[in-house]
């Protein structure tokens, strides 16, 4: 699918991540990648003495309070069991993207209008961008925020409009509705889909049913073309069950995929080597099955595989498996 | 069964089309077990597997698979633990659109599963193409009591449709035999 780029100017500002956890600072600029090109400012991390603006604990520590007399301005990040700080900008841990996108852009708001009188210029760099400069397209984020309830009205109904149709998508139900010619464009990765966005239109009556995995096989493809940015790429992947297979590709290597999955949990290095999948072919299933809930994500557990896992066609059944395979003509 | 070979079993309902799989896939013309149906209300066929359908896939360079059907009825489940022994993996095919298709799911599942030790996939037919509520519905009926196998909608008199299932039946041997145990 071609991805439109789209040259503009754009503001840079930088962001100095100061008392968060790993995970937390890890997650954020796993967002910040995902946000590239969707907020109204090109967002950088630095370290918190070259940064423009400090995203900063609400923990009361000698680090946190030495840049609280800082006059950059600050996004407190406080959890849900700790009392909200009385700051303009705050952010409840976890937060999502689109809400880390919010209070970027009111605090690039406030400082073009020069009301947070950093304590000095931010950087004002205009240079080439890019709308679409990471491997996620506005759909695939804008579902990935969809199914895990991050919309107004999860009982509601979003559209996502292309130029073969739109495709209307119902959280609750995890279901989603377009004309035949749509899915079957979609299925030729022949269309782009733009954001879901909340509507109150009705599903018109023409349209047929297609369930989440399945929709989300058909763009993952063009949707997340690497691992998801949120998703840890060290990590190990167990798949809760097997996907269904209602329109699904039916290749012997995602049936072995499946069942590799489904067993225990396996990095993608070892994925790769059991499988012999590709890693772009991989990416794309383990994305398609994150946005179907249908992946555990491990971020300890990393066995290593059994020695018999290396040896091809060494076991009890291999050599007859493998003559059954060439006997039958699946042999891929 | 001697060392060069190895057994799949097909199992479900009467009239799920365990015969009519083993016969896509038999090299030699299915041997059936076939007595006169007493249980029409069960199935509309005339004749029915009473102990067992057989046939042979030769694989060349010596060995073959041995395919087993059960019978489908009940009263025969006897007969299921004699064909079981030593599989390799099951296959189990129901009638999408029979009124009693949770309790098949249940029975045959229930036969075969062995907490997982024995690879299974499960094909269901007569399914409009579009039709993937019942494939939900199983799915989530099994998951319930911690049951996962491979679930397809299939025609099996598509011989594609019968070999994705033997595929997906041989991806979860494989599997078995590389030690994958539950970390």
């Amino acid at each position: 699918m071609p991805i439109s780029w789209i040259v503009e100017t754009m503001r840079k500002q930088r962001l100095g991540f100061v008392g968060l956890g790993d995970d937390t600072a890890s997650a954020c600029l796993s967002m910040l990648k995902i946000m590239d090109g969707r907020s109204e400012v090109d967002w950088s991390h630095s370290d918190p003495d070259s940064a423009d603006v400090l995203m900063i604990s609400c923990d009361q520590t000698d680090e946190t309070q030495r840049w609280e007399r800082s006059d950059k301005p600050r996004i407190v990040v406080y959890h849900g069991n700790q009392q909200k700080p009385a700051s303009p900008f705050i952010l409840q841990h976890p937060f999502r993207v689109m809400q880390l996108l919010s209070v970027l852009d009111e605090v690039a708001d406030t400082l073009s209008s020069g009301a947070a009188s950093p304590s000095h210029s931010p950087a004002q760099v205009t240079a080439p961008s890019t709308a679409v400069s990471n491997n996620v397209s506005p759909f695939w984020l804008s579902l990935h925020e969809a199914v895990n309830g991050n919309v107004p009205d999860p009982a509601g109904l979003l559209v996502s409009s292309s130029s073969h149709g739109a495709l209307y998508f119902k959280p609750a139900s995890q279901r989603f509705y377009a004309s035949k010619a749509l899915f079957r464009q979609l299925a030729a990765g022949s269309v782009e889909l733009g954001p879901l966005k909340p509507t109150t239109e009705v599903v018109p009556e023409e349209t047929v049913a297609c369930p989440l995995f399945s929709l989300c096989w058909m763009v993952s493809r063009y949707g997340a073309t690497h691992l998801a940015p949120w998703m840890n790429p060290e990590g190990a992947f167990h798949l809760k069950r097997w996907p269904s297979f209602g329109t699904l590709e039916k290749s012997r290597t995602h049936l072995s995929l499946c069942a590799l999955m489904t067993k225990r949990p396996l990095t993608r290095e070892q994925l790769q080597q059991v499988s012999h999948c590709s890693e772009e072919e991989l990416d794309r299933f383990i994305n398609a099955c994150e946005m179907s809930d249908l992946m555990v994500f491990e971020e300890a557990v990393q066995v290593a595989l059994p020695e018999a896992a290396a040896e091809e066609g060494k076991g009890r059944f291999g050599g007859l498996i493998k003559g059954l395979r060439s006997r039958l003509g699946l042999s891929a | 069964m001697t060392n060069d070979e190895f057994k799949i079993l097909f199992t479900g309902p009467m009239g799920a089309g365990k015969t009519t799989a083993i016969t896509a896939l038999s090299d030699q013309e299915c041997v059936s077990t076939d007595v006169v149906n007493t249980d029409i209300d069960q199935c509309d066929k005339e004749m029915t597997t009473a102990a067992l359908d057989y046939g042979f896939i030769d694989i060349p360079g010596g060995g073959g698979v041995r395919l087993y059907g059960t019978p489908g009825q009940e009263r025969f489940r006897f007969m299921w633990p004699i064909l079981a022994n030593n599989a390799a993996g099951v296959i189990v095919l129901l009638n999408g659109e029979h009124p009693d298709l949770d309790s098949h799911l249940s029975v045959f599942v229930d036969a075969f599963w062995e907490q997982g030790a024995m690879p299974m996939v499960i094909g269901v037919g007569r399914l409009a193409s579009e039709d993937f509520e019942i494939i939900e519905r199983i799915t989530d009926a099994l998951l319930e009591r911690h049951i996962s196998p491979p679930i397809f909608s299939v025609d099996v008199r598509e011989k594609d449709d019968v070999l994705l299932l033997v595929e997906a039946l041989l991806c979860q041997i494989e599997v078995n035999e590389m030690g994958m145990m539950q970390a």
